[in-house]
């Protein structure tokens, strides 16, 4: 393992440049809109060459298998002929959307940005607990925080050899600039009230991108434009947007939303204009099409995958269901339809009541749960009190596509505060760790 | 010149306002804070005159706390600098995270001067942190016209304090070239004939203090 | 075959005037297997010619209207060569998933199950269609302004009157409860009225209307528009606006036999 000895120390003097740069998230707390500090702990997760080779080997596998999916799933559904998926997993979530069908969007790329949820066991395997392929988000942080700790502790730099990462930007620019369909560059972001405000104004300032609001892109004879004070227009040729697929547009999505651009979905559809991510992407990520993806890859590339699921059940199967009523202390049951780490319920946490209502509307809405065994997570140390403490982290690792998938050699590891919680989301108060690949 | 949205065309307009309007409000707080140490209250009434503000202080006390750090208070310097804050943290791609970031400092430092028993002292760091942000526009933003609009609302403001204050011509006069140099350097909409208009009435025999606020406050069409 | 024309005419009316009003319309028919458009037009007031565009329900124009209006007006003319064959040919069955699908317009309740119960079990096809055909025609009765746009079928089959849309959704509903792949169609009818819709359901690979308001099937009369799984997918317009004003839409639709030149008529025969 490196020394991160004098790194450490100056925690807190990053912590203070963190703040200083606005390095926030937002938060509704009883309904009022909070910034909060993303406290950051500078004891790096490490990662060696040789595993970060064979978790980019994996990570490239599974994104373009999950990208054939969702092209699939859009187009002819031969992995539905095939009898590969079931078809009420993809036509009945919550994320197919039907006016997707027969969109070809530019470069046949649905997923540019994927953010994969990683945990590592104690035996160092690594295991893949969710795929985000909607917007995810969180490569800003640890970019920020790498530039900060060089400031901090060039020593520890100097001695460990540490994959560079605030390369991040020009991956993102070169997957924004690959499906540019002529035309400007722009971050839709829903707003400063959005919770990864400062990633969407932190990214544009490093890509170079107009970071816009609806209300700045008109859609006119066909194409979409950015709209200056003084009457200048630029046409558009990609649009990383953060505003999620219900609220993109109203004419083809929620029509009461305000935040979107009427109409640019239509644009998107007929090629003139660069959506990142797509639209739609969300049947692919939804927690009960998770446990086929390892199928999936099988399916559309013929290898077998690098990395595997952690081992979950679909109460779906009646022989899945017998295991988890069979194991259901042992287990976790995660609501499919919930996110951010809500709707997660522990077996052994539950009382005997709570268990009984839970089974029950297991047994009524089996499709609803997925069933998956506690992983002995391998857990990280974290300063606290000048004290090395354990806690639980994951990894999100992030691939961009661009003309060949690209893996950021870094990550965001969050980590959980609370010695007794598995919960590692921001929302819920945890904090976030630099992830160093090493380059030899 | 790169293209502005509308949207960030204002936020840099009023960023420039703001800035400025804390900026110079501190300093004038700062000689009735003086004033004050001898318990002359009609200081406080003075002060709100010149500035147009409704004088709601029941104590020198309540003065200082209110008018520097009540949230609630539109007219607090807290106030005026959180309006700062939420135009610079949405400018970040127009004017870098650096020029930013001295604009979240100024909101740490004026938030860690509650309840301080010399807050001049803090004060001069948020006065530090804003002279640091206009030295840091001026220095990094390449583009000349997002740079200018900054300067504009600066410019703007400040014209239309120190007619509220009634300072000197030569002050006023002053004010009035630099603000007419930097508009035509934007891109910003306004009527020649207004400006022209304000450069009269800066040069006539008495100056006509009203007309000149009404003027510049709407000078700029956005 | 049977050469039709037709005339749409939407007319929205605005209690005060609105502006950035962007429309998507679905009002031309467009080429299908059991029909060929010989000739269609649109026309909107005021504002620019709208910009076609064709998606998985069908043909589309969109546009947005920028200056401030307190009316719209849609026009749309053609003729069409209908029922050229009996049913389009549908895709695979692997491939009509989202057909079979419940949506939170065409969820069954307890209404719905309930008359699901009231048809036997073993009914399938021909049977099926008919013997719900048959339900709906001694039990529904046509309403106007019993139900809105937004009214689930469930809702209506628990009070057991509405319009065409509600009728549909009910059908639509008790054949997916039976793992038919079904179809919400909406288009034209012979005579004069407004836009109607009726159901498709899958047949031996193809898809068949069948009209429960009319108790009939579909036959030459029809001009379909568009296709979705629900009245939501399709709906013959949609907009949003700036302005705090309230819309009031109404629209006129007539078909009727049309004399189409021989020439345009072979055409349609050839597609045939």
């Amino acid at each position: 393992m490196p020394d991160t000895r004098e790194l450490t120390k100056h925690t807190e003097d990053i912590n203070e440049l963190l703040a200083r740069y606005g390095v926030k998230f937002g938060l509704y707390k009883n309904g009022v809109f909070k910034e909060q500090l993303f406290p950051f702990d500078a004891i790096p997760r490490v990662i060696s060459a040789a595993d970060f080779a064979e978790l980019e080997r994996g990570l490239k596998q599974r994104v373009m298998a999950l990208n054939c999916f969702i092209a699939d799933i859009y187009g002819e559904k031969k992995i539905i002929r095939d009898k590969v998926v079931p078809e009420e997993f993809v036509f009945d979530s919550p994320g197919y959307l039907a006016q997707c069908e027969g969109t070809k969007p530019p470069k046949g790329i649905w997923s540019h940005i994927s953010g994969i949820d990683l945990v590592q066991a104690k035996d160092g395997s690594w295991f893949i607990l969710e795929d985000n392929l909607r917007v995810p988000s969180g490569a800003s942080y640890p970019m920020i925080a790498r530039e900060l700790c060089r400031r901090a502790s060039p020593r520890t730099f100097q001695t460990n050899g540490v994959a560079e990462n605030r390369d991040y930007a020009a991956l993102l620019r070169s997957a924004m600039d690959h499906v540019n369909t002529g035309g400007c560059t722009v971050i839709l972001t829903p707003g400063r009230y959005n919770a990864a405000y400062f990633e969407h104004s932190y990214l544009a300032e490093k890509t170079g991108a107009h970071l816009v609001t609806g209300s700045e892109l008109t859609v006119e004879d066909g194409f979409l434009w950015f709209n200056g004070y003084d009457g200048r227009k630029e046409r558009v040729g990609t649009v990383y947007r953060r505003i999620s697929d219900d609220y993109l547009d109203p004419m083809s999505f929620r029509a009461d939303s305000l935040i979107g651009i009427p109409h640019i979905y239509e644009v998107f559809r007929q090629g003139n204009v660069a959506l990142m991510n797509a639209p739609g992407n969300g049947v692919a990520d939804d927690k009960g099409i998770y446990y086929f993806v390892p199928r999936m890859i099988k399916y559309y590339l013929g290898e077998e995958p690098v990395l595997n699921n952690a081992p979950t059940y679909l109460p779906y199967y009646e022989k899945d269901m017998q295991y988890v009523l069979e194991k259901f202390d042992s287990l976790v049951l995660k609501d499919v339809a919930e996110a951010g780490g809500y709707g997660v319920v522990f077996g052994s946490k539950m009382t005997k009541e709570q268990k009984a209502d839970f089974i029950a509307l297991l047994r009524k809405e089996p499709r609803r749960f997925i069933a998956q065994e506690v992983i002995d997570f391998r857990d990280l140390d974290i300063m606290e009190n000048g004290e090395a403490v354990p806690r639980k982290a994951d990894l999100r690792a992030f691939v961009l596509m661009g003309e060949e998938p690209m893996v950021w050699k870094s990550g965001l590891t969050r980590f959980s505060r609370n010695p007794d919680s598995f919960i590692v989301n921001s929302s819920q108060g945890g904090g976030f760790k630099d992830t160093w690949v090493l380059s030899h | 010149m790169g293209i502005v949205s509308l949207t960030n065309t204002d936020k840099l307009y009023w960023l420039g306002r703001y800035s400025e309007r804390v900026y110079t409000t501190i300093r004038l707080f700062g000689e009735s804070f003086d004033k004050l140490i001898e318990g002359d209250l009609q200081s406080i009434d003075a002060f709100c005159a010149s500035l147009n503000i409704p004088n709601i202080y029941t104590s020198g006390d309540d003065f200082v706390e209110r008018y520097l750090f009540d949230p609630e208070n539109p007219d607090s310097v807290l106030s005026n600098l959180t309006r700062a804050y939420d135009n610079a943290m949405t400018l970040r791609e127009e004017i870098g995270s650096e020029c930013v970031s001295y604009i979240q400092l100024a909101i740490y430092a004026m938030n860690s001067l509650r309840g301080n028993e010399s807050p001049m002292f803090g004060l001069q760091k948020v006065i530090d942190d804003i002279l640091a942000f206009w030295g840091l526009t001026d220095d990094i933003i390449p583009d000349e016209n997002v740079r200018n609009i900054i300067k504009v609302g600066k410019r703007v403001e400040r014209l239309d304090l120190y007619a509220r204050l009634k300072l000197p011509q030569k002050d006023i006069l002053r004010e009035v070239r630099r603000l007419a140099v930097r508009i035509s350097r934007t891109n910003l909409q306004y009527e020649q004939e207004d400006m022209d208009k304000l450069k009269d009435l800066a040069a006539a025999e008495k100056t006509a203090y009203d007309e000149i606020v009404t003027l510049v406050d709407g000078l700029v069409k956005i | 075959m049977r050469s039709l024309a037709f005339s749409f005419r939407l007319r929205l009316d605005f209690s005060a005037p609105v502006q950035k009003h962007h429309y998507t319309l679905r009002c031309l028919p467009g080429d299908a297997p059991h029909q060929r458009v010989l000739s269609a037009s649109l026309r909107v007031f005021p504002g620019e010619p709208a910009n076609a565009s064709e998606d998985a329900y069908g043909r589309l124009h969109y546009g947005c209207v920028f200056q401030a209006h307190s009316g719209f007006e849609a026009l749309a003319e053609g003729t069409v060569c209908s029922a050229l064959e009996e049913g389009e040919m549908a895709a695979p069955d692997w491939q009509l998933g989202p057909y079979r699908m419940f949506t939170p317009l065409t969820a069954p309740g307890e209404a719905i199950r309930r008359l699901n119960a009231s048809i036997p079990a073993d009914a399938r096809d021909e049977e099926l269609a008919t013997r719900i055909m048959e339900l709906m025609h001694e039990r529904f009765a046509y309403l106007p302004g019993s139900t809105h746009a937004l009214t689930t079928g469930e809702e209506a089959a628990a009070a057991m009157c509405g319009v065409c849309q509600d009728e549909s959704h009910i059908m639509l509903s008790l054949l997916r409860m039976r793992g038919v792949p079904c179809r919400y169609a909406v288009g034209y009818m012979m005579g004069e009225g407004s836009t109607h819709a009726w159901v498709e359901m899958l047949r031996a690979g193809r898809w068949i209307g069948l009209d429960p308001t009319n108790y009939r099937a579909v036959n030459d009369e029809y001009i379909r528009v568009s296709v979705g799984r629900d009245a939501a997918d399709c709906p013959v317009n949609r907009g949003v606006f700036y302005g705090g004003a309230s819309q009031r839409s109404e629209n006129a639709v007539r078909v009727w036999d049309a004399q189409v030149p021989d020439e345009q008529a072979d055409m349609g025969r050839k597609a045939e």
